[in-house]
This record gives C-alpha cells, sequence and structure tokens, in this order.
C-alpha cells in the first residue's frame, strides 16, 4: 500500500532547521523537512530520538528554540494550540472521561461555535464514518480499546485540520486489531484528503502506513523516503539496524571497478563484489548492509568453499521456524554470525538444514547496499 | 519556575503571574492566621501576666523617658520544668498517645486486612462500616461511653447480671475510661491508610516469597510489613498527634488523676485564665508534636524538589 | 496483573469485632434515645419524649442553626482557597518558597486543636487591641478559625486528585481549540469536581463537629452546637443529647446513602476510583 509522493502538490506542512533545546539536551535539531498535501508521512524512531517532542512542537505545545514551522503556507511558530489548523491524536487517545462519545466528538466543534444543528450533523456523519454508530451515549471509559481509538480519530477529524498528527495510534492496541485498524485508517485518510503525519516506533506499521518514512535518531531526521528507499537504500549503518533484520558488514582496500566496487570483508574472510550504483557526494563505503532474505543457503558441497566472490562457508548455529519462514544464525569459518532468511515456499513435512549442518552462503552483488556511514 | 514560551500561552496557570493569582489569597490568608498567631503564641508565652483583659502585659512597651522597652520573661518556661504537674501532664500525655496508637494499629491491622481481601461487592459496605461512625459527632459519640461505663450503665448491668461481678466497677472518671475513649475515636484513623496500603498490595509478591522459601511469618515481616509501612506510619501520625492534645476525651471520661497536656492547657487557659501560661504550655506542645511532623513535611518537600530537579520540561509519556 | 492477598478467617473476624466496637455504642446511643425513664440507664419502655423535649430546647436549636450556617460559610471559604492552594502546588513544582507553602498548608493537619483555637484566638484578641477588628468574638471569628483548619484538608484531597490528573486531557483540549480558560473550565474543572465536593463536604463536617477550637474564639451569644451540647454533656447523661444524636445520625445515614449513589453512578467513570 505504497502511494507516490506528491510534495508538488503544495507542503500541508514545512519545516525549516527547527530544533528544540532544554538546556544541553538537544531533543531536536535541524531538522527541515516538507510534507505534501495528501501525505502519510511516518516518523520512525527509537524512544528518545526525538520524535513526540517534533510532533508536540507541530501541536503548538513546544516552541522550536531555532527555526520555522510552515503549516499550509502559514508561519506558525508563536501560534497557540488552540489557533492551529492542526490536531492531534493523542498516545492513549486522551478522551476525555467525564464526555460521552458524542460530546467528546462535539467538543472541538463546539469550541468553533458553530450551531448546535450543524454540530449534530458533523458528529454524527463523523461517528458513522468510524463505525461507532449507536455508541453516541456511551462513556469512553465503556467502550473497547479499538472503539476508544476510534472516537479518538473521529474527535481529531471532525474539526477537519488541515494536518492530523498522531501520537502511536495503534500503539496501545493488540497485534490483531492493529493491522485490521491500518487499513481502516488509510482508508479514512484517502478518502477524508487529510496530510496524516503518524509517530511510531513500529518500523512495521511504518512501513504499512507510511507513503514516506522520515527516520530519527538523536533528534535529527536521518533518512526520508519511501519505505522502499528507506528498507532497500538504508543511508546509513544506523538506519539499515533500525530497519528492519540486517548483516552489516565492514569493508577495506575497495577498488573501483568497471562493473562497482570490489573490496574485502575481513571479518568475514572473504571478498565482495558491490554494485555500480555510487554513493551520494561520491564518497566510498566503509560498510555493506546485506538483508538476511537475500542470502541464499546452500548445503556446503564436499571440498570446502566454491564460490571466489560473495560467498562464504560456515555452520547453522541457531534456527527459528516462523511458519513462513525459517531464519538461521550461521557461524562463518572466520566465527563471525550471518543472518540468513529462507521463505518455506514448499509445503514439506521434512525438515531441510538442520542445526550444525555446513553450509554455503551466497548472495548477488545487488543485495549488497553500500554504507557511506 | 522556568515556564517556557510555550507553556506560558498553553498553561496561563503554570506563569509566574499565573502563580502569582493562585498563591495571592490562600497564602495571605495562611500567613494571617496561621503563621501570624503561632508568632504571637510564642511572643504571649514571653509576657507578663495581670489581671487585666487580655490579661497579659504588652511585649514591647513605649516609653516617653525610656523610648521603647522590650518587657519578656521567661518564667513561664522557668514554672514549666520547677512544677513536677506539668512534666507528669506531658508523660501522661505522651503514655496515652503511644498506647493509643499501638492498640489502633493491633485493632486495625486485621480490619483493614479483611477489608482490603473482602470481595468487591462487600468492600463499600465495610468501609462504610469504619467510616461511618467518623462522620457521627465525635462528642457525641464519647457521650456514648459516659452512657455505656456508667455505674449503673448497660456494661456493669451485663457483668452483674452474670454473676461476675458483685458490685459495679468504678469504670468512668479513670484511665481506663480515657484510654477504651481514645482507641475507639481515633480507630478510623488507623483503619483507613491501612486499607489503603493493603488494598494497593499485590498478593502475588506473598506466593513469589513463598516460592522462594519464606515461612508467612518471615514473608509478611519481610515483604508485607515494609510495604505497608507508609500505611503504618500516617495511621500512627494521624492517631498519635491529635491524642497528645487530646481535650475532650480526657475531661468527660477522665478523673481527676488523669492528666494530658491538652487538659492542662485548657485549664489554665479558661479556670486559671493564665493565658501566658497557657501558650508556654502552647510552644512545649508544639515544639513536641508538630515539629517532627514539620520536619517530615519538610523532608518531603526536599525530596520531591530533588526528584523534579533534573527535570527539562520533556513531554511526559503515559502514565 | 496484581494477585490478591490471601483471605483470613482470623482478619475478617477481627474487622466483625472492630465494626462491633465501633457501632455499640452509637447504637446505644440510639436505644436509650427512645426510652421513657429519664434515667439514661435504665430501659423504661418506648417513648418519643425526649424528641418532644429536643424541639423545646431552643438553646440547642439555636446553636444548630448557628452551627450550620458556620460550617456552610467555613466550607465555601475554604473549598476556594483550598483548592487555589492546590492548583498552586500542583502547576508549580519548584519555586522559592514553595516549602514553605507546603509547611503552612499542612500544619493544620498536625498542630493538635487546643494549640491551633489558643493562637487563633490569641490572634483576635491581639489584632482587635491593634486595629480593631474583629471586634469581639463570634461568627466571624468562627468561620476564619474552621476555614483555617479546612483549608489544609481540602489542599491534600484536592492535590491528590490533581496529581493524577492526566495533563494530556487539557492539552486534547487547547489541541481542539480550546483557550486556556476553556479548557481549563471545561475539561479540568469538571474532572476535579469530585475532589473539590469531597473536601468541601469534609470542611463542612469539621466546622460542625470542632468543639476545641469554637470555644476558644467563640464569644458570648454565639454557641455552636457542640459547645452546647459539651456544656450539657459535663452535667450527666441527658436523654434530650441521645435523641439529638439520633437524629444527628440519621441526617449522616442519609447524606451517606445519596454520596454511596453518586459514587456508584460515577464508578463507572474512570477517575473515579
Amino acid at each position: 500500500m505504497q502511494k507516490g509522493a506528491d510534495v508538488a502538490g503544495g507542503a500541508a506542512l514545512e519545516l525549516r532547521s527547527v530544533s528544540r533545546r532544554y538546556g544541553e539536551v538537544r531533543a531536536v535539531e535541524d531538522v527541515s523537512l516538507a510534507v505534501g498535501a495528501g501525505e502519510i508521512f511516518c516518523l520512525l524512531g527509537a524512544s528518545g530520538s526525538g520524535k513526540t517532542t517534533l510532533l508536540r512542537l507541530l501541536a503548538g505545545f513546544e516552541v522550536p528554540s531555532a527555526g520555522d514551522i510552515f503549516i499550509a503556507g502559514q508561519r506558525m511558530n508563536d501560534v497557540p494550540p488552540y489557533r492551529r489548523p492542526v490536531n492531534l491524536m493523542f498516545q492513549q487517545y486522551a478522551l476525555f472521561p467525564h464526555l460521552t462519545v458524542a460530546e467528546n466528538v462535539a467538543y472541538g466543534l463546539q469550541r468553533e461555535g458553530l450551531p448546535r444543528s450543524e454540530i449534530r450533523t458533523r458528529v454524527g456523519e463523523m461517528l458513522a464514518r468510524v463505525a461507532l454508530g449507536g455508541l453516541e451515549g456511551r462513556l469512553p471509559q465503556q467502550l473497547s480499546g479499538g472503539q476508544q481509538q476510534r472516537v479518538a480519530l473521529a474527535r481529531a477529524l471532525v474539526k477537519r485540520p488541515r494536518l492530523l498528527l498522531l501520537d502511536e495510534p495503534l500503539g496501545a492496541l493488540d497485534r490483531r486489531l492493529r493491522e485490521q485498524t491500518q487499513f481502516e485508517l488509510v482508508n479514512l485518510q484517502e478518502s477524508l484528503g487529510v496530510t496524516f503525519l503518524v509517530v511510531t516506533h513500529d518500523q512495521d506499521e511504518a512501513m504499512r502506513l507510511g507513503s514516506r518514512i522520515g527516520v530519527m535518531d538523536r533528534g535529527r531526521i536521518v533518512q526520508v523516503g519511501t519505505p522502499r528507499e528507506v528498507y532497500e537504500f538504508p543511508a546509513s549503518r544506523f538506519v539499515a539496524d533500525f530497519v528492519g533484520s540486517v548483516n552489516l558488514i565492514e569493508v577495506a582496500n575497495l577498488v573501483a571497478g568497471p562493473e562497482g566496487w570490489r573490496c574485502e570483508a575481513l571479518a568475514l574472510g572473504c571478498r565482495l563484489r558491490l554494485p555500480a550504483a555510487p554513493l551520494p557526494g561520491g564518497r566510498t563505503p566503509v560498510a555493506v548492509a546485506l538483508r538476511p532474505e537475500k542470502v541464499r543457503l546452500s548445503v556446503a558441497s564436499e571440498g570446502g568453499a566454491t564460490a571466489v566472490e560473495n560467498a562464504v562457508a560456515g555452520t547453522i548455529e541457531e534456527i527459528a521456524y516462523l511458519g513462513d519462514a525459517t531464519n538461521y544464525l550461521i557461524r562463518t569459518t572466520t566465527g563471525v554470525p550471518l543472518r540468513a532468511t529462507c521463505l518455506n515456499t514448499a509445503h514439506v513435512a521434512a525438515e531441510g538444514l538442520r542445526w550444525g549442518d555446513a553450509v554455503c552462503c551466497d548472495w548477488p552483488a545487488e543485495a549488497l547496499v553500500p554504507l557511506a556511514e | 519556575m522556568a515556564a517556557s514560551p510555550a507553556e506560558r500561552a498553553v498553561r496561563p496557570l503554570s506563569s509566574r503571574r499565573g502563580l502569582a493569582w493562585l498563591l495571592a489569597a490562600p497564602l495571605a490568608w495562611l500567613s494571617v492566621f496561621l503563621a501570624l498567631p503561632v508568632a504571637i503564641v510564642f511572643s504571649i508565652s514571653l509576657a507578663q501576666q495581670t489581671l487585666a483583659m487580655p490579661p497579659y502585659t504588652p511585649i514591647l512597651v513605649w516609653d516617653a523617658a525610656e523610648g521603647l522597652r522590650v518587657n519578656v520573661t521567661l518564667e513561664h518556661y522557668a514554672f514549666l520544668l520547677e512544677d513536677p504537674f506539668y512534666l507528669e501532664a506531658l508523660l501522661g500525655s505522651l503514655g496515652m498517645a503511644a498506647s493509643t496508637t499501638l492498640i489502633c494499629l493491633l485493632i486495625a491491622f486485621p480490619m483493614a486486612h479483611a477489608m482490603a481481601t473482602a470481595p468487591a461487592r462487600w468492600r463499600a459496605l465495610m468501609l462504610l462500616a469504619v467510616v461511618l461512625p467518623f462522620w457521627t459527632s465525635f462528642l457525641l459519640r464519647v457521650y456514648a461511653w459516659t452512657g455505656l461505663l456508667a455505674g449503673r450503665g448497660p456494661i456493669n448491668q451485663m457483668l452483674l447480671a452474670l454473676g461476675l461481678i458483685d458490685s459495679p466497677l468504678p469504670l468512668m472518671n479513670s484511665n481506663l475510661a480515657v484510654q477504651i475513649g481514645l482507641v475507639y475515636t481515633y480507630l478510623p484513623f488507623m483503619v483507613l491508610p491501612l486499607y489503603a496500603a493493603l488494598d494497593r498490595f499485590d498478593g502475588s509478591l506473598l506466593e513469589a516469597a513463598a516460592d522462594l522459601g519464606a515461612t508467612p511469618w518471615t514473608a509478611f515481616r519481610t515483604v508485607t510489613l515494609p510495604l505497608v509501612w507508609p500505611g503504618v506510619v500516617a495511621g500512627s501520625a494521624l492517631v498519635f498527634i491529635p491524642v497528645t492534645g487530646e481535650f475532650v476525651i480526657p475531661d468527660l471520661l477522665g478523673g481527676a488523676d488523669t492528666l494530658m497536656l491538652g487538659k492542662v492547657l485548657w485549664e489554665e487557659f479558661f479556670a486559671n485564665r493564665a493565658w501566658p501560661q497557657a501558650a508556654a504550655v502552647a510552644v512545649c506542645m508544639l515544639l513536641l508534636v508538630a515539629l517532627p511532623g514539620l520536619l517530615r513535611a519538610a523532608w518531603e518537600v526536599v525530596t520531591e524538589l530533588r526528584r523534579s530537579a533534573p527535570a527539562p520540561a520533556a513531554p511526559r509519556g503515559d502514565r | 496483573m496484581r494477585g490478591a492477598l490471601p483471605r483470613s478467617r482470623a482478619a475478617l473476624l477481627g474487622f466483625l469485632l472492630g465494626a462491633l466496637f465501633l457501632w455499640l455504642p452509637i447504637v446505644s446511643l440510639v436505644v436509650y434515645s427512645f426510652n421513657a425513664s429519664k434515667l439514661v440507664t435504665v430501659w423504661a419502655g418506648f417513648s418519643l419524649r425526649w424528641y418532644a423535649a429536643l424541639w423545646q430546647e431552643r438553646a440547642l436549636l439555636e446553636a444548630a442553626w448557628l452551627s450550620l450556617c458556620v460550617a456552610l460559610m467555613s466550607a465555601l471559604l475554604a473549598t476556594v482557597l483550598g483548592t487555589l492552594l492546590a492548583l498552586a502546588l500542583a502547576r508549580h513544582r519548584r519555586f522559592r518558597g514553595r516549602l514553605l507553602v507546603g509547611w503552612l498548608a499542612g500544619a493544620p493537619l498536625v498542630m493538635p486543636e487546643v494549640l491551633l483555637g489558643l493562637s487563633l484566638l490569641l490572634l483576635f484578641v491581639s489584632l482587635e487591641q491593634l486595629i480593631g477588628w474583629p471586634a469581639g468574638r463570634g461568627v466571624t471569628t468562627l468561620v476564619i478559625a474552621h476555614a483555617t483548619v479546612a483549608l489544609a484538608y481540602v489542599t491534600v484531597v484536592v492535590s491528590s486528585r490533581l496529581e493524577r490528573l492526566d495533563p494530556r486531557l487539557e492539552e486534547a483540549a487547547l489541541d481542539l481549540g480550546a483557550g486556556p480558560l476553556a479548557a481549563f473550565f471545561t475539561v479540568t474543572l469538571p474532572l476535579l469536581a469530585p475532589a473539590v465536593m469531597a473536601g468541601a463536604l469534609l470542611a463542612f463536617t469539621l466546622s460542625l463537629d470542632d468543639l476545641v477550637i469554637a470555644s476558644f474564639v467563640s464569644g458570648p451569644g454565639a454557641n455552636t452546637l457542640p459547645m452546647v451540647v459539651y456544656s450539657k454533656v459535663r452535667l450527666g447523661l441527658s436523654p434530650v443529647v441521645n435523641a439529638l444524636a439520633t437524629l444527628w445520625l440519621a441526617g449522616v445515614l442519609i447524606l451517606a446513602l445519596i454520596a454511596f449513589r453518586l459514587w456508584r453512578a460515577a464508578r463507572t467513570s474512570p477517575d473515579g476510583v
């Protein structure tokens, strides 16, 4: 479910070198970002990476120490939260416990001073849209987690914001409900055309929801791209490691050739051939990323090492059978572990590879992603 | 208070001006009607007794010849030390407070335990059973004991009917009556904090202790007690402190030999009209009773400050 | 998941005995209020004569009215001041003098009543000497004294609620377009209301029940109900007092029943607890 990023269609949100510091602590540091109208942009980061602070900067609960925030072309730095065309869906929802579902949803419209009849229609429409019709009179604590989540969503969306901020929108739901809700969220976003900015620590969620992902680390946005770009072409070791599972291989002795680089992976004790794609800024790689599912495993033939490049021999040390796939940990001959994932496409009762088997691992040159940092 | 500009815009009550608005009225009130009175008590305890109304001489005297003169005396404090009566009253008060606290603790713990372990639908009722007497007039409940303990009251009549005694016991106007009255009155103050502490207590910790080889008594001593200790301390303070200054119960149930500070202060003030002497007793009582409490409160504020010290206005996560 | 404490029969027995101990004197008060005999200790058949007699006691009735007025006024004052103080302490974790304010606010909780009564009386006497106010002692001084003590209780009750209040609720209101004042009045205050009510009720009861402080700070002509009851009780047992106690208890029971109903209704609300 990836949609093309439409940044050209007018930026719903633009950040210019925004920083937020608390004394010595740099919660958000020099963040520049443009989010196009109609996008679902996911900010992905570990806790403490500054993503929540960034969200609060956008909602207006924090003021930037430096830089400018533009929402729909208007500078927002000094605008208090209650005058911003932005709404926030809080983590754990922050539903008003003393108000019913309908009153919760109507709250924001009442603040706008809209006529009663209009409020009633808009609340009714919105509740029907999130499938909460009939629950208007309930109090939030009488609802299930999924229902509470939809009330929070309705309460924020009924204001027709230019930009909806969602703080870990699926974090409080259990796994099964989370997958279903992800689809609902995307459908709702598509039909309303509101720009979503989602903050999450869950890479799965970011990949499923986001038309683009921004990965945050220590207050900075370290990479922005579509889920495919971020996964297949991570910009740094941090991103490669944070998004998905990866083998990070340090490289040395680079030689540029016509078909790409050749180099040595000293730890693995093998030579590597890298794809020809140049690195941004013409920098040379210091490491490569190799996704486990791109490693091919085969039973080692008698006689030892086979291929010269992009291959290594080892023994299977751990096996984790996951149903759709199996994860292997291979101890290579140099003693360095290598992870490999094989899809269980064939329906067979017998186990294939076993613990202690000698195997040969190899991978195509395109599977290697050169990393400059 | 270093509120960020955003906080100032978002929460006007969080700004310095907001603080001034919030604090002005209550702080003025407490300064005039709480801090100032204590200061006045202190100063009057240094004044001299006279026969006028009010029955003490001014501390500061303006004299045309000598200018401003300070007129203070320590004689009331000296008298507290000289007359063994006051020391006895002090010891009587502290003894009564200690025994009352201990007895309340012994009665309240099983009660609180039973409440904390009762099925949910019974809890509200049990809570009411403990709280309702507490909401009923204190004076009337003490009065009830004067009837129960009277020479021909129900307790003596029952004992007589059972043949356990030949003549009515002199229950009233004794230290025993005072002790019963004190325990009776202050029991809810002990039950409620203990119940709150036990209610928060996670019973699976006891299972863990048992699993690790603790006998029930060891588990109680090493797991339950340390975790409900704050409740024990709170309950004990709520009983001990007011009992030390208690007046009504020793007055209504006690006899001539019942000596307690609260009663002494009352009689100095109302019966003897010795205001400076009463003030001196009050200052001693304040030092003895309120000081540990105030120190504790101060300590709590200090720890709280320390805890919140490295607190950048970092967004609060989930609770 | 929290485990339950193991139940104990001994503790249950302890509870029943304790409850019996708490209620026996109250039951005896009620029973003897219907006693025909003037001797409180001897049962001489059922009668309502002491209720009729109570109705004739002008001093008691006047004192009851005065007590109610004082309790209402002091509870109102204490609730407003205590809530302000709780807000100040909750919203401002650090300011110079917070320690002192905390001390002041907590002091009445740890000061014996005789101390509070004596110090307030000495204040009123000194103030009257200095600035001529308050002229004499009576309702004004009673209200001030009771409000001062109750203020501390209200602050404690409201503070504990404020501490458990989710700060994000107010932020949610701001995010939805409520200005700071609107957010306070539409979200914070309604959520605080149960605690404020509880504090007010506590202040009311404390005032109604107080004998010691009132004896110090009240003046001639302003006798509260506990003061009148006390002077009667000192003279010995009086069935009229039993009748009064029974009526009082009935009032408390009715109030408790209403509060219990409200609590049950509010229990479905999450912030309850």
